[in-house]
């Protein structure tokens, strides 16, 4: 037979169905919680300083024999390290035919957008301080190793860093890859000998390793010097500074001529490191 | 990294042997005092050399893997 009416011939009955717009809003760590956070809205000026004292160590106490005088003393020092806030903006123009045109709020969604990419961009600078730690571990070429997790902790105790605040930061591959933590404690005999154990591993019961949570941050750079070197770090709170202003906001600014609505989000922060040997530069090899 | 961080002018690195301005957080690739490759952002590279003992550029010798 020939000449059936199909639903490509009645094209202009035949209606698109719209679905629901997918948002692919940026997946963060949640670092802001694990480093020092000060917010200054309302107060003026746009520095903060973060004070540090100068160690006083136990070879700084003297014992002393009774009736004598003590006459060294002890110099305190204080130090601050500034952190200034910077601004971050993106920006858009939605012209009133988009707006009026689309089925949904068009306007709403580039701020959620906006909202997402800044957190975001604040993770992308916080992990940009890991290679700014002098102290290392594992390499760009070597593979981590459970030695790796113990000598950073080593590190940041010798500097007598809060083991109780320490956190990682991991790039995807230096978690889930096949030269990554999860890969290195189920496969690790020395580290994981019993059955069950891998299993929590495998059913992710297991929320902290080396007594820190491990956090995975899509903003880490998996490419350092070579393809395949991740900038991961190690570090106890104290170690970096997150100053912010009202963290952050969207605006809308009407174009009458343009007949369009500016869009523009702006973030405030600066982070910095506040205490270099409390953190640890951890790059690795992930493939 | 869509967003760059909007401040006053920009930072002049050299990268590749050539002075070049860049936004104070385009990563620069440097090498760590222990030899690993880092990327740090620009408004870093300055301290990083003068205090910490970086250098700029990644290191010339590929790391082997293990």
């Amino acid at each position: 037979m020939a000449n059936e009416t199909t639903s490509t011939d009645l094209a202009g009955l035949v209606d698109d169905i719209q679905g629901e717009a997918i948002m692919i809003l940026q997946d963060t760590a949640g670092l802001q919680e694990l480093v020092r956070t000060v917010d200054t809205v309302g107060t003026p000026g746009k520095t903060y300083d973060f004070p540090i004292y100068g160690a006083v160590t136990s070879a700084d106490v003297t014992q002393v024999a009774e009736g004598t005088d003590h006459s060294t003393n002890k110099q305190i020092t204080n130090a601050a390290t500034a952190a200034t806030i910077e601004e971050h903006v993106i920006m858009a123009v939605a012209t009133k035919l988009a707006v009026l045109s689309s089925r949904d709020d068009v306007i709403a969604e580039i701020s959620a957008l906006f909202a997402s990419a800044m957190l975001a961009k604040m993770e992308d600078d916080i992990v940009g301080l890991a290679p700014g730690f002098t102290q290392t571990v594992c390499g760009a070429a070597v593979t981590m190793t459970v030695d790796d997790w113990y000598d950073a902790i080593r590190q940041i105790k010798a500097a007598s860093g809060d083991l109780n605040q320490l956190a990682a930061a991991l790039s995807p591959k230096s978690y889930y890859g096949a030269k990554g933590l999860r890969s290195l404690l189920i496969n690790t005999t020395a580290a994981n000998s019993g059955l069950f154990a891998q299993k929590w591993l495998e059913m992710g019961m297991v929320d902290t390793q080396f007594g820190m949570p491990a956090l995975i941050s899509n903003e880490i750079a998996e490419d350092v010097g070579s393809s395949d070197v991740a900038a991961n770090m190690i570090w106890t709170r104290g170690a970096i500074g997150l100053h912010t202003k009202d963290l952050m906001d969207v605006e809308y600014e009407q174009d009458a001529s343009l007949r369009g609505t500016q869009i523009v989000a702006t973030g405030r922060w600066k982070q910095i490191e506040l205490v270099d040997a409390w953190g640890v530069y951890f790059a690795c090899n992930t493939d | 990294m869509a967003q760059k961080a909007v401040q006053e002018g920009t930072i002049e690195v050299i990268i590749d042997g050539k002075k070049q301005n860049v936004n104070p957080d385009d990563m620069i690739p440097m090498t760590h005092p222990n030899g690993d490759p880092a990327k740090v952002p620009a408004w870093r590279v300055k301290d990083l050399i003068y205090d910490k003992g970086y250098k700029q550029g990644y290191p010339k010798k590929t790391p082997v893997k293990k």
